[in-house]
């Protein structure tokens, strides 16, 4: 009888240990923070809309069918049609994104760029703008990243 | 007998905390992941609204400026940055002013659009 009252006991305790265990187990993984695979697309989906959003609110259609991007570009990238600084520092400073932009002829060749060259994992828009002066269909992209 | 009973018991508890946990794992990082993940990248809507939204804006800017022959090199210019991109886009277009007909194929390895539609240039 002595004898299986211990085994009891220690049944009973191997029991709460792992009730112990499995209890911590849980509560870390719950209150971990989740730097893996879901956060990582999560930011790159959020950083894509952005930047799609950005091109597409440069590239609404004007009443000759142009848009402030392809007289931004007609004008020789002149910053007082569209000022990439105050785009720039307004990302910069109010969601910790930094940006570059690149005006690419249909050969891929650059004709403008501003900012740094975007780290591995910068996500980038593009958009297909028109010029009355060449049938050229020049590309914009925009790279964005997390400071 | 006593102390084999406890043993069973005992790793029968350690077997369904290893459950629970893989269990626990998978369901909070691979599933939620997957799913806020996979499908979007998957599907270039963006992309897709773009090009057609493009290739029409070209008909209308290239009409109005008096220049309709440069329509036709803006979609072969175009075709080069969607294939750079990954993305193959072919438009086509006929008619005449006021109104043309637009047809624009979209492809990816997963995707296939294909767009016909009335433009006018007004």
């Amino acid at each position: 009888m002595i004898f299986m009252a211990r085994g009891q006991m220690y049944t009973l305790e191997a029991l709460i240990a792992a009730l112990v265990i499995f209890g911590v187990v849980v509560f870390a993984i719950n209150h971990s923070p989740k730097f893996g695979t879901e956060t990582k697309e999560f930011t790159s989906l959020q950083l894509k809309k952005y930047a799609d959003d950005i091109l597409e609110i440069l590239d609404l259609e004007n009443n000759a069918h142009g848009s402030l991007l392809s007289e931004w570009i007609e004008s020789g990238f002149d910053s007082r049609i569209l000022n990439w600084t105050a785009i720039d520092m307004n990302l910069r400073n109010n969601l910790h994104i930094m940006m570059r932009v690149e005006v690419l002829y249909p050969n891929g060749a650059i004709k403008f760029v501003y900012g740094p060259n975007p780290p591995e994992g910068a996500v980038s828009s593009f958009r297909v703008v028109p010029v009355s002066n060449s049938p050229y269909a020049y590309e914009i992209r925009l790279y964005l990243w997390y400071v | 007998m006593d102390n084999r009973g406890q043993l069973i018991l005992l790793s029968g508890i350690l077997i369904a905390m290893g459950v629970a946990i893989v269990a626990l794992y998978l369901t909070t990082a691979s599933i939620s992941g997957y799913r806020v993940s996979y499908s979007p990248w998957d599907l270039p809507y963006y992309e897709m609204r773009m090009s057609v939204y493009e290739a029409t804006r070209a008909i209308k800017y290239y009409t109005n400026l008096g220049k309709p022959s440069y329509i036709t090199e803006f979609y072969q210019n175009m075709s080069k940055i969607y294939a750079e991109h990954g993305y193959f886009m072919i438009a086509n277009v006929n008619g005449t002013t006021p109104l043309y007909k637009l047809k624009l194929e979209f492809k990816t390895d997963k995707v296939y659009l294909e767009v016909k539609k009335n433009v006018t240039t007004y």
